[in-house]
Formats: structure tokens, sequence, C-alpha cells
């Protein structure tokens, strides 16, 4: 029988050069896909993201996750860019991808802030519910309160805790109201510097209302206004509408005319523009007649 | 052939001359075909070419029954021009317009001007050097400055200042609404040389709602006493409709009622079926000497005596108030007209452009002191820019900061939004349908099918909802992006902040306020309104007095 050993040579030959060349491909891929600043590509996923290409954002966002060691800062970064994307990307966003996805980053990075938002995140979801339906507020309040639990002195954390106090005043029922309030007192007590205590002592005086607490509701909107953080380069923020709030809540539901008059004043003179300053001139000249009138009566 | 050749050359020596080697061509659109904007910005581009000699500015005036499909094709197509004027399409698309293809101008806002070096604005950051704090160019949706504005605009009176004195003797124009009333009741029985009725209004869709909105309205704002109910200082279309629903207010009460009486008192001395009327139509008729009053915007100003010019003299007046003992208005008139005029003329830098360092540095000559002066006064508007002189022709355009304004809010939305503006429409051009028809016909339907349009609203508001989480999670990208404690990550994280609190955190309690007030009834009575003090508030009051005076 004639030997068939070179014909076998030749095959082993092809597939090692074969493999070979695979193994080199699979190199020069593995390089190509390492991404060199992921940094900058992360940025362009957002900026993706915000310009409302979600497609490009989502392939940014993937070339990341595949191009940089597992379970790295810039990976993990990546993951929460594609779970957010994935969530409120138009048309159709992919609650369940993105829950996945949030899901993998508390999985990978416990304990980080990415962790936190992740969280946060994922009872968001849970929170919006579609226009023509109500959230399951009970419920959602259950899991703010274990996002704050978890994170009591992380920014998430303390979002999560605002969003629940909304969620407690939103209901609208004075029991909702008084829960709200001893939560507030307790947090405002425990976090007098939060970034968020603005908007604490805010849903403060809102739950004071909802009580029929005047003077509360006064006095938290004073220490709403002390607090109230100003975005500089927003021209329709400023203090204007704290102002007039304060004015008419002190004129009005309390009966300090003092008060009232101090900040019918303070908007009148720094927003010399302001549409409200012709209110204001009359509520100053309404407190007047009334004292003048109650004076002459006694 | 040699015809060809010659042809070949001279196009090519023509487009030589025109652009040479290392030119930037800027393009520039906008809608404006009012006398003097063009020239006033050929003349600021050829100042800008002194100091910049290889910039070439063109400008692309569409008109604006067309401006806005035309954007729209060259947005889309990548040829959109390098500094666009943005408007004439629908807001939303103008949002996405911004965010898609035109650069943010945020990080320059707070740099001065370097064409403001000479002057007192020299270190002041450019949006401190507008009018409004460069609010008109902030797009509040994506919290970003868009676009700089290079006028201010404002509305008023015009009058043929001769005509005026032919028909009534008078050298000076009316000053309160009785004046102007009876003036107006005297023109209209007056012939000209042919035998025609003098117009004393001009009157057209656009012209009467100028009317309407800057005078009429004003009788609405006591309405707010009424239907403030989160006490703001502003009637919404929702606090609006559960005032009615309520009971708290009616369609005939006093204010309303002295708006739509007004309404028709100015429609009578209008010229017959002018709802059917263009703005066109309306000028046209002014510039006859057929009308005495023509109300308009101060970018018609200069058009408009330009039109007049050698044939009669164009004069300004305010729009003529009813004063407090006028028998008709004097009890819903708490004060003179509010009013803030806005800044205008916006400007962007498209993404698409090949030069947008220097399309930027073009708006930014023309955002200075001196070069919005200059263009303004060409065109004869006036500038956005703080401290400039203003043409004297303008000086009747001072604003009035402390008054009063409309507040009569009906649009809710859908089925009551039609009605509405069928009835009304009847009304200004059918003197037998009564106001009291009116209301007897729309109120009941309000309350009905407004509560329909009013739950529509509400989910409309919740759709907002995924929009601004949405957008907050843009910003909180930036934010974390940013480095830690630097002013640019905390600038992002108090946007991110106050953003989150005013569109997500209140905004949902608002609007399950209202749901609770449509549904339960507002926190008023019609015997204790939003800016009544309660019984029990008064004896407080009584007895601090009581104490104090002791």
């Amino acid at each position: 029988m004639k030997s068939n050993r070179p014909f076998q040579i030749l095959i082993i030959v092809l597939i090692l050069i074969t493999v070979a060349f695979a193994a080199v491909f699979f190199l020069i891929e593995k390089k190509k896909s390492k991404v060199e600043k992921p940094a900058e590509v992360i940025a362009a996923g957002w900026l993706q993201f915000k310009m409302g290409e979600y497609k490009q954002a989502i392939k940014l966002f993937q070339k990341v996750l595949d191009g940089v060691p597992e379970n790295s800062d810039e990976q993990i970064q990546a993951l929460y860019g594609l779970g957010c994307t994935n969530w409120l990307k138009l048309p159709g966003g992919d609650k369940e991808k993105a829950a996945e996805l949030f899901n993998e980053v508390i999985k990978r990075a416990p304990g980080s802030d990415y962790d936190a938002w992740s969280m946060l995140a994922l009872v968001r979801m849970l929170h919006m519910v579609p226009a023509d339906q109500t959230p399951d507020y009970p419920k959602v309040r259950d899991e703010y309160q274990k996002v704050y639990e978890k994170f009591p002195d992380k920014i998430a954390g303390h979002e999560a805790f605002i969003y629940m106090i909304g969620a407690y005043l939103a209901a609208f029922t004075k029991e909702d109201a008084v829960i709200a309030k001893k939560k507030l007192d307790e947090f405002l007590k425990a976090h007098p510097d939060s970034p968020f205590v603005s908007s604490a002592w805010g849903l403060c005086s809102r739950a004071c209302e909802t009580l029929g607490d005047k003077q509360g509701q006064l006095d938290a909107k004073l220490k709403e206004l002390e607090k109230r953080e100003i975005d500089p380069a927003n021209p329709f923020m400023d203090n204007a509408n704290a102002y007039w709030s304060i004015a008419v809540v002190a004129e009005f539901e309390v009966g300090d005319f003092e008060t009232a008059r101090k900040y019918y004043k303070l908007m009148m003179k720094e927003y010399p523009m302001e549409r409200r300053n012709f209110g204001a001139m009359r509520a100053l000249e309404r407190m007047d007649a009334l004292e003048a009138k109650l004076k002459a009566e006694n | 052939m040699v015809v060809y050749v010659w042809a070949l050359i001279s196009v090519a020596l023509y487009r030589y001359n025109e652009a040479p080697p290392g030119t930037i061509t800027l393009r520039i659109s906008h809608w404006q075909l009012e006398t003097g904007v063009r020239d006033g910005i050929n003349e600021l581009a050829k100042e800008y070419q002194k100091t910049h000699p290889n910039v070439r500015i063109l400008q692309e005036a569409i008109p604006e029954g067309t401006y806005g499909q035309w954007l729209s094709t060259q947005i889309m197509s990548g040829t959109a021009p390098d500094i666009i004027e943005m408007g004439m399409i629908p807001y939303q698309v103008m949002l996405a317009y911004y965010n898609r293809y035109c650069f943010v101008m945020t990080p320059f806002v707070n740099k001065p001007n370097p064409y403001n070096k000479d002057n007192e604005l020299a270190n002041v950051p450019l949006r401190n050097t507008f009018k409004d704090g460069m609010a008109a160019g902030y797009v509040n949706e994506l919290q970003e400055y868009m676009a700089i504005p290079l006028s201010s605009f404002t509305v008023r009176v015009f009058y043929n200042v001769d005509l005026l004195e032919k028909l009534t003797g008078a050298n000076n124009p009316p000053k309160t609404y009785r004046e102007f009333f009876d003036l107006c009741n005297k023109v209209k029985a007056m012939k000209d040389e042919k035998g025609r009725n003098y117009i004393p209004v001009v009157g057209s869709k656009y012209h009467f709602g100028i009317w309407e909105g800057a005078l009429c309205e004003m009788m609405t704002y006591k309405v707010l006493d009424k239907a403030d109910l989160n006490r703001d200082g502003v009637v919404g279309n929702d606090e609006f409709y559960i005032a009615i629903k309520a009971g708290l207010l009616n369609f005939d009460c006093k204010p309303i009622a002295a708006k739509y009486n007004m309404v028709r008192e100015i429609a009578d001395f209008c010229q017959p079926g002018f709802t059917g009327l263009s703005r066109d139509e309306g000028v046209f008729l002014f510039a006859q000497k057929r009308a005495l009053f023509m109300t308009t915007g101060t970018w018609d100003a200069l058009s408009l005596q330009e039109q007049a010019k050698g044939n009669f003299t164009v004069g300004i007046m305010d729009f003529p108030m009813p004063t407090k003992d006028d028998p008709a208005y004097g009890d819903v008139v708490a004060g003179p007209r509010y009013e803030n005029p806005g800044l205008g003329f916006n400007y962007s830098v498209t993404r698409t452009s090949r030069n947008p360092e220097v399309a930027f540095d073009f708006l930014l000559f023309m955002a200075s002191k001196k070069s919005n002066e200059k263009l303004n006064k060409i065109i004869g508007w006036i500038p956005s820019v703080i401290d400039t002189e203003i043409v004297p022709f303008l000086n009747d355009f001072k604003p009035c900061f402390t008054g009063i304004y409309g507040n009569f809010n009906v649009w809710l939305g859908g089925e009551t939004w039609i009605r509405w503006m069928q009835l009304a429409s009847l009304y200004q051009v059918d003197p037998n349908f009564t106001f009291k028809q009116l209301v007897e016909q729309f109120e009941p339907f309000y309350k009905e099918k407004g509560y329909d349009d009013f739950m529509e609203q509400k989910k409309n508001n919740k759709r907002v909802i995924p929009v601004n989480e949405r957008f907050l999670t843009g910003i909180r990208s930036q934010a974390l992006l940013s480095k830690n404690d630097s002013p640019e990550a905390n600038s992002f994280w108090i946007k991110y902040r106050t953003q989150t609190r005013d569109r997500q955190v209140f905004y949902e309690i608002w609007v399950s306020t209202q749901m609770h007030w449509v549904n339960e009834g507002p926190p008023f009575t019609n015997e204790y309104g939003p800016y009544e003090y309660s019984p029990e508030l008064l004896a407080k009051i009584k007895e601090r007095v009581k104490k104090e005076k002791k």
C-alpha cells in the first residue's frame, strides 16, 4: 500500500498555518478592540445620549465595555451608561435589559457611587409609570428607603430620600404628611449639610401646609431660602419666586406682616423688572390700610 | 469655443477675487426682510472684514413664510449656514435642532466679550451685557445658552400725525382710553373726499391680536384675586379651569366682561371684515392715509417711516389705558400696563459650520456695545446690549416695569380651545352676538368638556417626567465625569439638584395637588379668596394690633 504520509504532513502543516493565522488575527482584533482612551469614549457616549443619538451612545459604551479590563472603573461606567441608555432611549426603552445592566453594576462594584446610582435608577423605573397609571406608592417608597438606608452618605442616597418624601406628599393625605414630616425631621437633624437640604426644607414646608401647621410652613420656607442653591448660569433661576412665596404665606397664612413686608420689599429691590412687583406694592398698601383701620377701631 | 473658455476664465477670476485661497466664507441666514436689516448686517460685515480681511460674510434672507421649511431642509441635508436665526418652526422642533445641530454657548457666556475691551463693559461677562441677562438666548429645557440675541422688541400704537390734526384738530394723541374712544367715535363718522368712511383703527388678524393682548387683556388682572390658587402671582390654565369649575370665578365676572366689552369697542373701530385680512392688507390701509391708528412692534417702525416718507408723519404713542375714574373700566384697572420688552433676533452657530470659532467671533462682534448700537441704529430697532443709545424715534418705547398684566387663561386644550376660538372669533365680527350669548354658550361647555381636557393635560404633565429624567441623566453624567470638587463639577451638581427638585419632585406634587383640587375642590371659597384674609387670621391680626397699641 502506498504511503499517504506526505499528504498527512501537508494537511497538518495547513492546519498549523491556519491556526497561526487565526491566532495572529485574534491578537490583532484584540489589540484593535482595546480602547486607548476609555474616558473620552465614555464622554462621547454621553454626548450622543444627550443629543438623542441612542444607537451611537450604545455603540460607544459597548466599545468601552469590551475594550477595558474586567471590573475596571471604566467598565462600570460603561455598564451604567448602557443601563441608562437602554432604559431611556427612544423609541421604546428596554427596561428589562436596563435592569439587568444596573444589577450587573450593583454586583460588580458594590459600595461604589455607581452602585448607588444604579440602585436609584431601578427605583426610578418603578416610580415612572405610563401617564394613565398611578405608581404603586407604598412599594416605591419602600424601595427609595432601601437606597437611602444603604447609602446614607451618598448623593444618590439623599436624592432617593427626597423622592421618597415626594412620593408621600403626592398622595395628599394627612397620614402620609405626618410620616413625611417625621422622616424629614430625622433627615434634617442627621444631615444638616446635605446637598439636598434646601429641597428637604421645601418638602417640610409642604408637609406643614398639608397638616395645617402655618407657622411651621413659613419657618420651613425661610430655611429653604437660606439653604437654597442658585445656578448662577441660569437667568431664569433667582430668588424672586421664593421671596414672593414667603411673603404671601406670611401675609395670608400667618399674619406676620413684618416678614411679609420684608420679602415683598426684597423682591421689588432685587428684581426691579419682576412683574409681580405691582402685586407686592398692592400688598404693602393693603397691609398698611388694614393695620391703620384696626388701630382706628381700637 | 473661445467664448466658452473666456466665460470659464471670467467665472474663475470672479470666484478668485470673491474668495481668494485661504478665505473663510460665513453664511448667515434670517427671515428679516424689514427695511434696514440686510443693510445693517452688511455694514457690520464690512466693519468686521477690516480686522478680519480673510473673512467673507454672505447673507441669506428668506421670507418668513418659507423660512422654517428652508431651514429644516438645510439642516437635514447638512448644508445649513454657519449662523442661523432660530425660529419659524414649532418649539419642540426648535429644541431638537438646538440640541442636535447647534453649538452650546454656555462656556463663553461668563467671559467678557473681547469686542468690548475699549468700553465700560470690558470686564463684564457676556451674559450680563444684555438687557435681560441673555435670558432670550437661554433654552430652559436644555439648561444651556444656545443663541445670542441682537435686538429688543416691544409693541406700541402708531398713528398718522397729519390725519389726526386734519380730522380732529388735535396736535397730541389721546392719552387715556376714554379720550381714544371718543376720538375714534368721532373719526368713524367722518368721510374722506371720495365719500369713504375713515377707519379709526387698522384691523387684521395680526393687528387685532396685538390690541387684544397688549390692551384689552389688561382688564383681566383682577382674575388673579379669585383664581391664583397656588398664589404664585400668575393664573395658569389649570387654575383657571379649577376656579371656574368650583364656582370661584365666572366668565361674566367684571374683569372678563370688561375685557370683552373693550374687544367689542375696538373691533367696531376697525374696517369691516378685518379678521379675514392679512398684516400687509392692514398696513396698506394705514399707508393710504385712510386709517388713523395702527398697532405693531418696533420691528416695523422704520419700514412704516419709510413708507410714509414725504406723504405723512408717523407718530408713536403708548396703548391708551383707562384711568381709575373711567365709567366702564375704572374698577378693573388697578394700575398702568406692565411691559418688559423681550429680546430677540436670536442667532446660533451650527455644528455643520466649517469655521465655528469664526462664526461665534462674528456674533460676539455684533453683540459688542458699539456694533450692536450701530446695527440697531441702521435697522431702526432697539439694541439688546445695555448702556446703548437708541434712535430718537424710538424713545417712546420706554418700558413700564410696575404694572398690571392679563390673567385670562382659557387655553386648556383640545375641544374647549376650538370652541372658544369659534365663539370668540364670532364675537369679534358679529355685533349682534353679545357677550352674554358668548358666556351662555361657552361656560357650560367649558365646565363639562374642560374636565376631559384638564385630565389630558395632567397626563401630558406626567408624560414630561421621562423626558425630564432623560435630561437629568445627561446632566448627572456631566457631573460624574467632571473632576471631583472642580468648579465645573459643582456647577453641574447644582444644576442637577435644582432641576431634580423643580422638574421631578415638586412637579409631581404640584400635578397631584391639581388633581386633588379639581376633584375635591380648591382650598378657597367665594368668601375667602387667595388674596383675602380668613376670619381667623383677621382676628389674630386684630389681637396683635391691639397689643402693639398698648
